[in-house]
């Protein structure tokens, strides 16, 4: 078991490795900065101050290796705009993320997974159909889009929510709604399939048998066993806390790390850029990490399993 | 070794969650910006530093003017004329040596008041010379002030100010960006000069009260203001909403008194609400072409010409623009004032003749390749498009090559032939303009895409250091002829600025520039009048 933890935690380590210089290599290729950030208006000498200044002059392989040894030391760099540290920047910028993010799970678990339960139950009559229509509907329409139609119907036609920004607790309303629409789709799809597979389970005939209500079959015997495909769910979900409001960020303005990660490629400020990656990437990992350990405490066959073989 | 340190990713108070969500649910939800005297502007960025010498950009200049003053101030609501600002009176001593008297009773921002050490700090090395930033100010204002050998104080309120070269547009620099005046105290007050960068003191009609990088700038009106036109506003706010849409429901549903930054095909929308109104229009800035002439195709000036004759600008203007921009005289504006060549005119546009100068040149269909980006500019590709097909009209083969960054326009290879450009007047002369993107020392020429003939070194030599005002007309006047028959590039049409402005509350009158006038002249409320 301790052989079978240390593997995903390499594993975990080694996607974070990469992750840092797929980033690197990415953003150092794709422009140079000095002529996107001072513009094109910019002569020859103001250009090589500036690549001196933030050590574009050097080698690649020099660049890579002392962002590698900062990385280690939890130094992140600086940032090209304004000269403070990275990872400032973004971890100012979290909680923002954090407030929409976490009531967003809250309500797109609270609608998706009763949704999907429903379905189920009502497997192959209408109601499931138009349950499921509204959640590929909910999945498939783009969050911006989402996002436009509730701020033209709620702010522009009604004039009761504030279009953009944090004013109040009404701020809240729109974002999440735009986001909960698709993630309460995707929950309630995963619920729904989990649920009929088991549903079709000889224990489901067996409790029916022995005189158990159907609703009881199904909280007590089924859903339990269909947490695990939704956990799974649920933990990339947490996965992107960080970097999931990128857009509904933007079309809200709201002031979290999704917005900051487009102003910054915008900026051309590579390191804040980095940095966001960065720790959207570890939540991701950390968040798989998480998953794969608590299927150990779920799910008593896995770690049997593990008992077993090793004897 | 480094050590670990950690201080960085110590969570300031202002941003824990508590401090999100706690005023969030405290507050009654609706919370737009009815204020009577509040202004609320939505602004797709805020400046990464309001310090005009860190800063060269549009984001910055509109809020410089609320914020600062110059010595001389430029009157753009009458022609770019030159006015009184912080000096009462100035004397061009000789080509290089201009004196200022400065004006008594003037009062920064933090009380402290305004005399000429004041301006030899705001132009010393100590200030314009240093780090900070993505680049340092050296980067920044070398164009604009590099020239400049010595400020000498007079006396408390005279300053003498002298060029390393002579210069003809000594007064206009320091009527222009980056010369806004700053306190010289609010430095001592501040932690170091990086900080003050942060919130520096001026004597505008507004004064800095918050500034939050990527969020806000917010401003109060300054009750000493010295101006005779006084802050509108008691309180201003420019925030960040990068979406346009977003700034339009904003402006719509009254969050916003006005949006900045609208693109000519949201103009019909904002006008057809009940509430609302686009504002704006042309800016001091000249929408252009580049024309590499260092191959084998462009290096012959009838080719380049044909090119330039070959495009109707008025059409760009008016399907692109809605009619709501102009086509400049030639590379001059109106602003230039006492410069202006008012009798030239725009640049003509002539198909036929485009084609017979192509046939003289022997040009046999050769591929032409215009690099341009997608949306640097507003309308970038479309109006590239049109200028394609425009070319294609007349005979040319000219193809659209699209690149996403400027390092990739600019790569210096065989197939550079055409490119996008903007020309800003920095000052209104040509020495701001012209003389800056195509003379000798413009990014361009050192840069190798085109050579400076030396008839034309001439000219411009006197064109920037001649104090005799009809020897410049002439001069330039020579150097736009000779341009047009040998010209590196093409001028299209005025760069523009719309806004959007809740005309229930506000009606707004913003100047041919980027400077933003927030005072009684550029905004009226509409209960005030």
């Amino acid at each position: 078991m301790t052989r079978w933890i240390a593997a995903r935690l390499g594993r975990a380590g080694f996607t974070l490795l990469l992750l840092i210089s797929f980033t690197f290599f990415a953003l150092m290729i794709s422009a140079d900065p000095a002529l996107q950030i001072l513009g094109p208006d910019a002569g020859p000498e103001a250009i090589a101050a500036f690549r001196e200044k933030w050590n574009l002059d050097k080698p690649l392989w020099y660049r890579y290796l002392t962002y590698l040894n900062g990385v280690l030391h939890l130094d992140l760099g600086l940032s090209y705009r304004t000269g403070e540290p990275a990872i400032h920047m973004v971890l100012d910028r979290l909680p923002a993320t954090l407030a929409l993010m976490i009531p967003t799970a809250i309500v797109s678990l609270l609608i998706g997974v009763p949704a999907g339960i429903y379905a189920a139950y009502m497997h192959r009559t209408t109601a499931d159909r138009v349950t499921m229509l509204l959640s590929v509907v909910g999945l498939a329409i783009p969050n911006f889009l989402v996002g436009i139609l509730l701020m033209y119907f709620f702010s522009v036609r009604l004039g009761w929510l504030t279009p953009s920004g944090i004013v109040g607790w009404s701020s809240f309303i729109m974002p999440i709604l735009t986001m909960a629409t698709a993630e309460a789709g995707i929950f309630a799809r995963f619920t729904r399939s989990a649920m009929i597979e088991l549903l079709q389970h000889p224990m489901v005939e067996t409790g029916m048998a022995s005189g158990f209500s159907r609703w009881k079959v199904l909280f007590v015997h089924v859903l339990p066993n269909a947490a695990l495909p939704l956990l799974t769910v649920a933990g990339l979900f947490m996965g992107s806390l960080i970097g999931g409001a990128v857009i509904t960020e933007n079309v809200f303005s709201w002031p979290g790390t999704g917005r900051l990660l487009v102003e910054s490629v915008g900026a051309r400020d590579f390191t804040v850029v980095q940095t966001t990656v960065l720790l959207i990437g570890s939540t991701m990992i950390l968040a798989n990490l998480a998953v794969d350990l608590s299927y150990l405490w779920i799910d008593p066959r896995l770690r049997d399993a593990r008992q077993v073989a090793r004897r | 070794m480094r050590l670990l340190n950690l201080e960085p990713y110590m969570l300031r108070p202002q941003y824990s969650l508590p401090a999100y969500i706690l005023p969030a649910l405290m507050s009654v939800g609706i919370a737009f910006a009815a204020n009577a005297n509040e202004l609320s502007i939505a602004v797709q960025k805020v400046p990464d530093s309001l310090d005009p010498a860190l800063e060269n950009s549009n984001v910055n200049q509109r809020i410089m003017w609320s914020l600062f003053n110059t010595l001389v101030t430029v009157d753009y609501r009458d022609g770019g004329k030159m006015v009184p600002g912080l000096a009462t009176d100035w004397d061009v001593i000789s080509p290089r040596t201009v004196e200022f008297k400065l004006r008594e009773g003037v009062t920064f921002h933090n009380g402290d008041s305004f005399d000429a050490e004041d301006v030899a700090y705001t132009f010393s090395p100590e200030r314009l010379q240093r780090e900070g930033g993505s680049s340092g100010t050296t980067v920044v204002t070398k164009p604009f002030l590099g020239g400049i050998e010595n400020v000498e104080v007079m006396d408390p309120m005279t300053v003498r100010i002298t060029m390393k070269e002579p210069d003809a547009i000594i007064v206009q620099r320091f009527a222009n960006y980056p010369s806004q005046i700053l306190s010289k105290e609010g430095l001592k007050e501040a932690d170091s000069q990086e900080d003050y960068s942060k919130h520096p003191i001026g004597t505008g009609p507004y004064r800095l009260v918050d500034y939050e990088l990527g969020e806000h700038v917010t401003l109060e009106a300054f009750g000493n203001y010295w101006g005779e036109e006084k802050a509108a506003a008691e309180k201003v706010t420019f925030t960040v909403v990068p979406e346009v849409s977003t700034r339009i429901a904003g402006l719509r549903s009254g969050q916003f008194d006005i949006i900045t930054e609208v693109g000519p095909d949201s103009l019909e929308q904002i006008n057809k609400a009940p509430n609302t109104q686009s504002a704006g229009g042309p800016v001091e800035n000249i929408r252009g072409l580049i024309y590499d002439s260092t191959n084998d195709i462009l290096d012959d000036p009838s080719i380049r010409q044909a090119m330039n004759l070959a495009i109707d600008r008025q059409a760009i203007v008016d399907s692109l623009y809605h009619g709501r921009t102009e086509v400049p005289h030639g590379w001059q504006l109106d602003i230039f004032g006492d410069m202006f060549l008012a009798d030239r005119s725009t640049p003509e546009y002539d198909p036929e003749r485009a084609r017979s100068l192509l046939d003289e040149a022997g040009y046999d269909g050769e591929e032409i390749v215009y690099r341009t980006q997608n949306a640097y500019y507003t309308n970038e590709i479309e109006t590239a498009q049109i200028l394609q097909s425009m070319w294609t009209e007349v005979g040319l083969n000219v193809k659209l090559d699209v690149k996403e960054t400027w390092a990739q326009v600019m790569e210096d290879t065989e197939d550079r032939h055409i490119f996008n450009g903007s020309f800003t007047a920095y000052y209104p002369d040509p020495m701001g303009q012209f003389w800056r993107r195509f003379g000798p020392n413009g990014g361009w020429a050192q840069e190798d895409v085109f050579e400076v003939e030396p008839e034309m070194l001439r000219l411009g030599d006197t064109l920037s250091t001649s104090p005799d005002l009809e020897e410049r007309r002439r001069v330039f006047s020579e150097m736009l002829d000779i341009f047009q028959a040998d010209p590196d590039g093409a001028a299209l049409h005025l760069l523009t600025q719309f806004f959007g402005v809740n005309t229930d509350r506000i009606e707004l009158d913003p100047m041919p520039t980027l400077y933003l006038d927030l005072t009684t002249s550029g905004v009226r409320y509409q209960d005030q009048k």
